[in-house]
């Protein structure tokens, strides 16, 4: 289709209320996909690579850091959208927040590479790792209830903190976009946090549990306690 | 010189015309994109869509009633500069405003395909933008009777 199709694909694409109260995606994938494809060519492989880049569920169980690193840069470098490359630091940003917050709940020191995480702030959060709130309390207002999540072992909480922060800032980021591409890729991201709540699943969750632990323990599987208890 | 003000006198005429027709086209163009979109995502109410994304035509409308007002009064030397200054501005007041007004409607149709009891009261952006067409229209109008 044209170029400028954004008015057509964006009015053709439903609202997305809420994240927490949706119980389904408001569009199929199959359907999202192929209304995606009223996008000029160049913009849809734009919309593939963010999207890849964004979603741990695109990348093998396999991740080289040094890999994932070295693509988010190429991808943020190809993009000539400053919101899009704003949009891209402050979510690779929280990534590396959480994954630094998670080390030092571990008990584990500063990284000792520079080049060690993504985004835009991995140096000074390395420079300031004494801090409780990696000296970004003001910049990212969620971190303090992240640290207590964490201190208190508070999984879903701590999941909800996160996805609402993500859902929040693409919320006021579409304020400033509504006909153009970065609308798409906001509506996408949205879409796929939606796709995420809506997939959580307890018992699916169990069953991956018990299918991990039993890859983990390899010929000892057997020793394993049966039942719906285990 | 003289024929380059009489040129110029008939660019005033034609104006606001061509460019309210640059500007309607524009508008149409963008709300029509948005209805035939509107249309993948509901079952009816396709009509009000495509009904209001003509909004943005009133403008070329506007500006053929000012030319035919304007080259009554008749391309002379004397005529020219005053033809030209009206006639010029007025057609990018035209153009400008059924440019925004398209995107006024096709936000319209997208708040109204996904709660349809707002669609009257997310027309009135759009409406109000009507609204500074026909100011630039009307006094158009008045103030080219002064001209001769």
């Amino acid at each position: 289709m044209a170029e400028n199709a954004y008015y057509t694909l964006l009015t053709s694409l439903p609202h997305i209320d809420s994240l927490f109260n949706s119980r389904i995606t408001p569009i199929s994938r199959f359907q999202l996909d192929k209304r995606l494809s009223m996008l000029s060519t160049a913009d849809q492989q734009r919309l593939v690579k963010i999207e890849s880049l964004l979603h741990w569920d695109q990348l093998d169980d396999e991740v080289e850091e040094k890999a994932l690193i070295h693509q988010a840069e190429r991808t943020r470098a190809e993009l000539d959208s400053q919101a899009l490359n704003d949009l891209i630091d402050w979510r690779l940003d929280m990534r590396t927040i959480v994954a630094a917050l998670r080390r030092k709940h571990a008990g584990q020191p500063a990284p000792t590479e520079p080049k060690w995480s993504y985004g835009s702030r991995y140096e000074y959060i390395r420079n300031h790792w004494g801090s409780a709130t990696l000296g970004l309390g003001s910049a990212f207002p969620w971190i303090p209830k992240v640290v207590e999540c964490l201190r208190n072992g508070e999984c879903i909480a701590l999941e909800k903190i996160l996805l609402q922060a993500v859902w929040d800032h693409l919320s006021h980021m579409a304020m400033k976009h509504s006909h153009d591409f970065e609308a798409v890729v906001i509506y996408v991201l949205r879409w796929n946090l939606v796709a995420r709540w809506t997939a959580y699943d307890t018992e699916k969750a169990r069953v991956r549990f018990r299918s991990l632990v039993e890859t983990s323990l390899g010929e000892f599987r057997d020793q394993l306690p049966t039942g719906p208890e285990a | 010189m003289e024929q380059l003000i009489i040129a110029l006198g008939w660019v005033g005429v034609f104006a606001p015309v061509a460019l309210g027709a640059v500007g309607s086209a524009i508008g149409c163009s963008v709300a029509g994109q948005a209805a035939c979109g509107a249309m993948l995502d509901v079952e009816s109410g396709y009509g009000k869509f495509v009904g209001v994304s003509a909004m943005p035509s009133s403008q070329v409308i506007y500006g053929i009633v000012i030319m035919f007002t304007l080259s009554a009064l008749g391309v002379s030397e004397a005529t020219s500069a005053g033809l030209f200054g009206i006639g010029l501005l007025t057609g990018v007041a035209l153009m400008y405003s059924a440019i925004y007004q398209g995107q006024a409607v096709a936000a319209s149709i997208n708040a109204s395909k996904n709660k349809p009891e707002v669609f009257g009261l997310s027309i009135a952006p759009a409406a109000i933008v009507e609204g500074f067409a026909v100011f630039a229209f009307v006094f158009a109008l008045v103030l080219g009777q002064a001209i001769v």
